[in-house]
């Protein structure tokens, strides 16, 4: 019977791929290998607001962010750094949004970074389209898309993510796509030009494990988005008005960017496996290779750091089998997704004995 | 013109020089002729006296005979019209002068003799000839000699192509023609309004090419057109019958008031006006008055005994009387003269929709089409009743047909565009619905829908003892504009639902913004109506189903539905509300905005009053009534034993007593206060204080003053003071609610004052009287959550839920409070909102769900739901415990 064929050979291939997968969980650096220990840092350059309640509005996006990578994710106040229009207003800002100081922090952030570190750059405030070009309003000369990328490009780093939370900030993609590179924008071109809400949420998803939405402990760049966007398009709904800024995620370096990036499209792989460390963690942990496992946290303990990779392995694993959804049969889909999930449940009972939680 | 050669036009040339040689010979000398010019002119603008006595200065000269006749048949004077030209004892002097006898024969039905003038005309090669001719055509379409008419309606094509140079007449001959053509090939109607824009052009005072034109577009449903047409010619001339009747049929279609004005001025002009007699009869008939639409059509009779168009009506006064005897001795009567004539079984089912029998429509429609398989608008009303009374599938069809043939029609246009858009819906099948809601929100809506759906329709079989036909079948749509198009075939209707009988469509809650309505309260309504139709087969008169309908919404819930208001009580006492034995009249034919409103709420009264004097099987009676023919009036004698005088006495005693206090706080001070608004918001700014304090003194009862006053002090924060202005005004107006109310004011005060209970009680008392009160009850929900009263809490978000079910923190709270008091059923219902909403965090939302079916033991689809929660996070520990607890513990 064609059906029934179709079927077992759609089962086949399942068990294939699971059996494939419990061998890569035996040997960690396969399924789920860890990165090297990585440093994040964060530079937040507030632009000009225009008028007291903007200005407090994005240094407060600004402050939200800066506090969530210190105090969740272990950053120190030289990795967390923000320059606003007026740094009077808060003792976390070191010194003034201007071009020459914005050049500068990029510059010495050039310096002190290494080649596995992250870099998160964002941009609050209002922005605009003239003349074919976007650009971020700051005191004094702006600093274009085109010479933003110039100084990216001298970080030391492919791990380097840029959002811009501004409004027009839609051709940042284009300007700033390059290999590895995550390039966030509020809109999806210089002619969205209403005032963002995107920043807002795009901050507050850093807060705490509500935008963690795979929780596996840690909010991704791209869950960040994803959170973000969502929220934005509720603001929306709930005023009864229409949606004026469209967000997009460029990481595949094809300079297009994504309006629903996941981690299966060619837009949100790498943003998966952008995350600024491991929440509470002092030392650095380490991201999987991709991003659909939990970070691996440092231990001392071998049988602890075999089980941690095993149950990274068994995460990815799901990941990996969620592709295939589509093209199998539900029934036996759910089932095969039960069998692997069931093994991850028992794993991190394992786990959670060994550190001495409950079994 | 678009078609290929047809026939030949016999006449050819010969004839035009013979009309140009007639022209000579009666040219009038050049002194009468400024004369004619004159009274041409004086006529087209609307002064006939002087019309009238200019063009007797040209003498029996054949234009000024034929002018002066124009205008006696224009006012009406149509004998006088005949008989100055002759032809009440035979032919016409001139040929020049047979076309207008013809048309003044015709509109006294004496058809014999038209079709004589009309042929005389034009074989003796009068001017007008080609009016002649297209108005014998017409003649041979009315007889239902159809491929006759349209042989020479097919001639006029090659009239136009050879190029001959037509006067104004001429192209209007023309442009009536191709219109009728336009039956067999849509895209002539375009040609045929391209002609009566040449005939405006050539003549631009004439009148006729611009009334034709906004009847061509009326046709189409395209009023603005209609409107900008008829205005031009009203602008000359305000009282021209043909232009005030056309302005007020697009009236009547943009749901206007004013029609009825415009009508009396028509009749004022010509009282003896066919087309405003039997428009008169059709609006009479809308409001179930059988007897005066019958007066009106008796004098279209009178004046053209073989009117089509009046015999229709007439039928249709016998068919919806039930006399189905006179009907048809009326039907046969119509189809003896014509008996290919469609529009009869059109009309009567036209008439039959406006009173709610939509299954008698799909049978009328269908005979219209079997006797003429080109009338369009058979094969729409066929398919557009078909849709109505949920015979989706051959509706689209007979739709489609009706497109293809007509597809300048925007109804039928606009419905199977929205037809096209049903596979974004998903259909519920429960015990007695058949639910239909759209893709992108039936997750959320469907518990919800279900539940009240199901519930309605149990209390109400309770209730009335028998069911209405199932399933029934309800359509919730997110945009207004698609209900609107589904109800009437075109946007912008301003109604929440309406019910065609066991279907049943409405707005989704989606569809208006938070606060706008409550849609369970709108569901109910309908379902009320699905009863009350199928119990009287369709009979009940529209303000008795409207009126027990707004009831059942508060005997279903308190806080549902209209409540007496300020606003209806100044209109009442201002007598701009009709008793309740014309209640009907201001549903069909309102006379002012507000009016239908008003109306819904003063007929839930009537039933207030005879539920608590008669007891509710006397409403049923009624409904049983209706469904033998009988009237409101037979009726209220057999069941109420009260005269319908008596039966508005006795309503108004009846409100006057209840309302006693009510009456006297909102209409003593009716000269200081302008209306309230119909809905029963605020009534206004606030002005300064002491003012108001000043006005308070003046007239202490004035409920108005006193909500004004305690408004304006609450907006200072003069909270002790304001608190007895608000008290005084919950006395003299205790069921009066809304988000500016006095309740709200005293729970504004209460809560600034710090006094949490005393303001959300106040609160909760506000929403008893306000069905869509949704941030009250939120605010409410807040409080009772500070005071720790979980249950209070519940109470009050499951309020806001009932109306607006799209905010996400609150199913979830809900969702809390209802696992908390062990109603794990409701818990499943508000996860399941959550995860329908999309939030941000989707794999704990359907980790919620999860723990809730599983406390609620559905194992199974918890099960389901933290697979899918894991498949989005792997890692979610707490979710990989429970599946290892759903399976038994372990693997």
């Amino acid at each position: 019977m064609r059906r029934a064929g179709r079927s077992t050979r759609l089962l086949a291939a399942a068990l294939a791929f699971t059996a494939a997968g419990v061998a890569a969980t035996a040997l960690p650096g396969i399924g789920a290998a860890p990165a090297q220990a990585q440093d994040s840092h964060l530079l937040v350059v507030v632009g000009l607001g225009g008028d007291d309640a903007y200005r407090e509005r994005f240094l407060g996006w600004a402050l939200t962010l800066r506090t969530a990578a210190m105090e969740r994710y272990g950053l120190s106040a030289e990795q967390a750094v923000i320059l606003a229009e007026d740094p009077e207003m808060d003792p976390a800002v070191v010194g003034e949004s201007r071009r020459e100081r914005f050049v500068a922090e990029l510059e010495a952030l050039a310096t002190r970074v290494s080649p596995d570190d992250r870099v998160l750059l964002v941009l609050i405030g209002h922005g605009s389209f003239r003349g074919g070009e976007a650009n971020f309003n700051i005191p004094g000369r702006d600093l274009g898309a085109s010479e933003l990328g110039v100084l990216l490009d001298a970080v030391p780093t492919e791990r380097v993510a840029i959002v811009n939370t501004a409004s027009a900030s839609g051709p940042y993609v284009q300007a700033l796509s390059a290999a590895g590179r995550t390039v966030i924008t509020a809109t999806a071109s210089g002619g969205e030009r209403n005032e963002t809400q995107f920043g807002e949420h795009f901050a507050a998803a850093w807060e705490d494990d509500q935008a963690d939405l795979d929780k596996n402990g840690a909010v991704s760049l791209l869950e960040a988005f994803q959170y973000a966007r969502r929220e934005t398009a509720r603001f929306y709904e709930e005023r009864n008005l229409l949606l004026t800024e469209h967000a997009l995620l460029d990481d595949d370096g094809d300079g297009e960017g994504t309006r629903e990036p996941t981690i299966e499209t060619a837009d949100g792989a790498t943003a998966a496996s952008f995350t600024l460390g491991m929440p509470g963690a002092r030392s650095a942990a380490t991201a999987t290779a991709t991003g659909a496992a939990r970070p691996i946290p440092a231990t001392a303990d071998s049988v602890l750091a075999r089980l941690y990779g095993e149950r990274a392995g068994l995460e990815e694993q799901v990941a990996e089998f969620r592709r295939l959804r589509d093209s199998m049969d539900p029934d036996v889909y759910e089932s095969e997704l039960e069998t692997l999930l069931v093994d991850l449940a028992l794993k991190s009972r394992e786990i959670r004995a060994r550190e001495g939680g409950e079994g | 013109m678009t078609r290929g050669r047809g026939m030949t036009w016999q006449g050819g040339r010969a004839a035009w020089l013979a009309v140009a040689t007639t022209v000579v010979c009666i040219a009038p000398t050049a002194l009468a002729a400024q004369d004619l010019d004159a009274a041409r002119t004086a006529f087209r603008t609307g002064q006939h006296a002087e019309a009238l006595r200019l063009a007797r200065s040209g003498g029996d000269a054949p234009e000024a005979l034929r002018l002066r006749a124009r205008i006696l048949s224009h006012t009406g004077d149509y004998d006088d019209a005949i008989a100055l030209l002759g032809g009440a004892t035979g032919p016409a002097p001139s040929p020049a002068l047979e076309t207008v006898l013809g048309e003044a024969l015709l509109a006294r039905g004496r058809w014999d003799e038209a079709a004589a003038a009309f042929g005389r005309a034009e074989a003796g090669g009068a001017p007008d000839a080609l009016t002649a001719r297209v108005r014998s055509a017409e003649m041979l379409y009315r007889r239902g000699r159809r491929a006759e008419a349209f042989e020479v309606f097919d001639s006029f094509i090659d009239i136009y192509n050879r190029g001959a140079r037509l006067d104004a007449e001429d192209l209007m001959a023309v442009a009536t023609a191709v219109s009728y053509l336009g039956q067999r090939a849509h895209v002539l109607f375009q040609d045929a309004l391209r002609a009566f824009d040449e005939a405006t052009a050539a003549d631009p005072g004439d009148p006729r090419p611009r009334i034709a034109v906004g009847d061509l577009f009326l046709a189409k449903y395209e009023a603005p057109s209609a409107h900008d047409s008829y205005r031009s010619v009203l602008a000359a001339d305000a009282g021209h019958p043909d232009a005030l009747l056309g302005e007020a049929r697009a009236l009547i279609f943009d749901g206007s008031p004013g029609a009825m004005t415009l009508i009396d001025q028509a009749l004022n002009r010509n009282p003896n006006h066919v087309g405003a007699r039997v428009f008169l009869a059709r609006q009479r008939l809308r409001t179930e008055d059988y007897d005066r639409a019958r007066e009106e059509i008796d004098r279209a009779l009178e004046v053209n005994p073989r009117s089509l168009e009046a015999l229709s009506v007439l039928a249709a006064i016998h068919y919806l009387q039930g006399d189905r005897t006179a009907y048809d001795r009326v039907r046969d009567r119509a189809l003896a003269l014509n008996p290919a004539y469609p529009d009869l079984f059109n009309t009567v089912a036209e008439l039959a929709i406006d009173t709610r029998k939509y299954a008698d429509a799909v049978d009328l429609a269908r005979q219209a089409v079997q006797r003429d398989s080109l009338s369009w608008w058979g094969w729409g009303v066929l398919g557009t009743n078909q849709l109505r009374t949920g015979m989706i599938e051959t509706g689209r069809a007979n739709l489609e047909r009706a497109f293809a043939g007509d597809p300048y029609n925007v109804w039928f246009k606009n419905t199977l565009d929205l037809l096209d858009t049903f596979e974004q819906y998903r259909v519920v099948r429960t015990d007695n619905l058949e639910i239909m809601l759209h893709g992108s929100e039936a997750d959320l809506l469907e518990p919800y829908v279900t539940a009240v759906a199901e519930e309605a329709f149990a209390a109400l079989r309770a209730r009335y003892g028998a069911p209405p036909p199932t399933p029934i079948r309800l359509e919730l749509y997110p945009r207004s504009a698609d209900f609107s198009v589904r109800t009437f075939g075109l946007v912008g209707l301003g109604a929440l639902g309406v019910s065609f009988g066991s279907t049943l469509v409405m707005d989704s809650p989606s569809a208006r913004e938070e606060g706008g309505f409550n849609w369970q309260s709108t569901l109910w309504h309908e379902m009320a109506h699905a009863y009350h139709l199928a119990l009287s087969d369709h009979n009940v008169p529209r303000w008795f189903s409207e009126g027990l309908a707004v009831r059942e919404q508060r005997v279903a819930r308190p806080h549902w539905g209209f409540r007496a208001s300020p606003a209806w009580m100044q209109a009442y006492e201002a007598g701009q509300m009709p008793p309740v034995s014309r209640l009907n009249d201001a549903f069909v034919r309102p006379a002012f905005p507000e009016q239908v409103v008003l109306a819904y709420l003063q007929g839930s009264l009537v039933f207030d009053w005879i539920e608590e004097q008669w007891g509710f099987g006397v409403i049923r009676a009624f409904l049983d009534g209706y469904r033998t023919g009988a009237t409101t009036e037979a009726l209220a004698r057999e069941h109420l034993g009260l005269s319908v005088d008596a039966l508005d006495d006795g309503f108004d005693t009846y409100v006057r007593e209840r309302y006693a206090t009510e009456f006297a706080s909102v209409t003593g001070g009716l000269q200081a206060s302008p209306l309230m608004s119909a809905a029963g918001g605020g009534p206004g700014p606030a002005r300064d204080v002491s003012e108001l304090r000043a006005q308070a003194r003046r007239t202490p009862g004035d409920f108005q003053t006193r909500l004004r006053l305690a408004r304006a002090l609450v907006e200072i924060e003069a909270w002790d003071e304001a608190e007895p202005e608000a008290r005084e005004a919950l006395r003299l107006f205790p069921e009066y609610g809304g988000a500016e109310g006095p309740w709200v004011l005293v729970g504004r005060i209460h809560e600034a004052r710090g006094e949490i209970r005393e303001a959300a009680d106040a609160y909760r008392a506000a929403a008893r009287f306000d069905e869509s009160a949704v941030p009250l009850a939120r605010r409410e929900a807040e409080l009772r959550a500070e005071l720790g009263d979980t249950e209070g809490e519940r109470a009050a978000l499951a309020r806001a839920v009932e109306a607006w079910p799209y905010d996400i923190e609150v199913h979830e709270r809900l969702a809390e409070l209802h696992a908390d008091a062990r109603d794990t059923r409701g818990a499943v219902i508000e996860r399941r909102a959550v995860v329908a909403l999309d939030p941000a965090d989707m794999a704990e939302a359907r980790y919620r769900l999860a723990v809730a079916l599983r406390d609620d033991g559905q194992r199974d689809a918890a099960r389901s739901e933290i697979l899918r929660a894991l498949e989005i996070a792997p890692g979610f520990d707490a979710a990989l415990e429970l599946l290892l607890e759903l399976r038994g513990g372990g693997a």
